[in-house]
């Protein structure tokens, strides 16, 4: 049902990727997104796929539900794949006729394409999987924090992230509630064409906004009466500490990344 | 008893009306002067428009008077530059618990008060520990908010105030929204909170048997208090408060109406005062 979509899916856990410093997963994250790009052949490739599937085992999510986060980008990988199919015209002929030229170069390049593509996918998941939201803002707004200049906004967008996750169950309540209450009234929202159920959405809609309008309102009194007077002066109960654990990370992403280069230079690009 | 004063209101003045052209604007709080001192544990009552949410705005510098003035621990709430003092002792709980938790977990919502105060993290955890386990609510602090029950997510809310260690806590009809259970669980953690903590409970509420519980009664009536004193000098006068909309407690209008000598205000002095008048 709708309550069982909470942004980021987080997985809780205790493995050693789940109490990892949240900091230091998002800079690992971004590398191994980084060095993905730099792969160049299969030689490479195989071996972040590898770093991939062990980061996977470490964080004891099941397959299962990594699976599951490859599921809504089916159609932008089989795109992707037909795209390069037709396009790339290295290699030799396979197939021939009229404007469609198929050739070895293109079947490589969309089978690498593929698993370039699901190997981002599932790195980034298994952030979002092994981290709660709220440790990922706390993660971002520290890693952001030495730019000093942007400080403020730094804390401010943080807080926005914050709030806004904090409140999307309870918009989904009332957005049930709401939707029930005109279903109670009479409105029909499941039948009839795209625009005409879309029409039948704006009398859920227009009370949905006023309330979050005065949730708003409400939350702001209640933030200032906790002396919430933004970044400034403010201090944190939990502290992030790297560990030993995370440095272990980072010099395996080091490996990893020193690998994909020397690959990359032994054996042949593909694309 | 320490007699210190945290609260006091000196002839206060409070409209919400933006422009009068010269006429007399309608007062939402209209000359009110009070008291409230460490300790006290204070019910005020009264209906709809009466003004008793408006005075527990303006007691901690989020409305200010248009006259006379609002003293907490001394500092003038219309002092801007002390406004956050203001709101460390004074520490206030609304009325629908979803609009006052911010972050997506327990404890670090309660957390969330001293942060902004600049307190060390060390101290934080520990009185984000004391305050979870004051309100019962311990077990529960790296559980989601929006997955308790309306009753726990209050507590979480009056967490998150003692966490601050105010003085004074101002609750602005926490329990409107809640079930019977729910409700019980709030009195019982405020009353706890007041009998263990000392921490001086204004409690605002509409509904009689809360009022009851409270050491001293305030019915408040067009912007103005009608009646200050002890629950059952306050109940005695049950055309009074029925004439402004509001009731007595069931059990002290029932034993009124028997025309017992006793005074009584929960059900089970009730019950006794009946046994007595059959001997």
């Amino acid at each position: 049902m709708m309550h069982d979509i909470t942004i980021g899916q987080f997985f809780p856990g205790n493995s050693i990727i789940h109490r990892m410093d949240p900091r230091m997963k998002l800079i690992l994250t971004f590398i191994y997104i980084i060095v993905i790009f730099v792969c160049k052949n299969f030689w490479s490739l195989g071996v972040m796929v590898l770093a991939l599937i062990i980061m996977v085992l470490l964080s004891k999510v099941p397959v299962k539900v990594i699976l599951k986060s490859i599921k809504p980008i089916a159609i932008i990988i089989t795109f992707t794949a037909i795209l390069n199919i037709f396009y790339v015209s290295d290699g030799d002929p396979l197939f021939d006729w009229r404007f469609i030229h198929i050739t070895t170069g293109g079947i490589y390049t969309a089978i690498f394409m593929i698993i370039r593509i699901i190997a981002l996918v599932v790195a980034s998941s298994l952030l979002t999987y092994t981290t709660s939201p709220t440790l990922i803002t706390d993660g971002i707004e520290r890693l952001l924090s030495p730019l000093k200049f942007m400080k403020n906004s730094v804390h401010t967008i943080a807080m926005m992230m914050t709030i806004a996750l904090r409140f999307i169950p309870t918009l989904v309540d009332e957005f049930e509630k709401i939707t029930n209450a005109q279903k109670a009234r009479g409105a029909d929202l499941e039948t009839g064409t795209l625009v005409e159920r879309a029409k039948a959405l704006v009398p859920v809609l227009v009370p949905l906004f006023i309330t979050s309008f005065r949730r708003a309102y409400e939350l702001a009194f209640a933030m200032e009466c906790r002396c919430y007077h933004g970044a400034e002066g403010r201090t944190r109960m939990k502290i992030m500490k790297y560990s030993k654990l995370d440095a272990f990370a980072l010099l395996f992403i080091c490996v990893v990344t020193g690998g994909v280069v020397a690959l990359n230079i032994l054996f042949v690009h593909i694309i | 008893m320490d007699t210190e004063v945290i609260l006091q209101f000196k002839d206060v003045y409070f409209t919400y009306d933006e422009e009068t052209q010269g006429e007399e604007p309608h007062w939402a709080v209209n000359g009110v002067s009070l008291e409230i001192k460490k300790g006290d544990f204070v019910a005020v009552l009264g209906h709809n428009g009466s003004g008793k949410s408006t005075l527990a705005k303006l007691s901690n510098a989020i409305l200010i008077p248009d006259k006379g003035q609002v003293l907490v621990e001394g500092i003038d709430t219309s002092d801007e530059e002390r406004t956050m003092d203001v709101r460390s002792h004074v520490g206030m709980v609304f009325q629908n618990p979803d609009n006052q938790i911010v972050a997506t977990i327990v404890e670090e919502d309660v957390a969330f008060g001293p942060e902004n105060l600049g307190i060390e993290p060390a101290e934080i955890r520990r009185r984000v520990d004391d305050a979870l386990k004051a309100v019962d609510m311990y077990d529960y602090r790296d559980k989601e908010p929006h997955k308790l029950s309306g009753g726990q997510k209050q507590r979480v809310a009056i967490a998150g105030i003692i966490a601050m260690q105010p003085d004074c806590i101002v609750l602005d009809e926490s329990t409107a929204m809640l079930d019977p259970k729910g409700r019980r669980e709030v009195m019982d953690t405020i009353r706890r909170l007041h009998d263990d903590l000392g921490m001086a409970v204004v409690y605002i509420t509409h509904y009689m048997d809360e009022a009851a519980l409270a050491d001293r009664v305030i019915v408040m009536e067009k912007g103005d208090i009608l009646f200050d004193g002890t629950p059952l000098e306050v109940f005695q006068n049950v055309e009074k408060l029925r004439s402004v909309g509001l009731d007595v407690p069931q059990s002290t209008e029932l034993a009124l109406e028997l025309g017992l000598s006793d005074k009584v205000l929960t059900p089970s002095e009730c019950a006794d005062a009946i046994i007595r008048s059959f001997k």
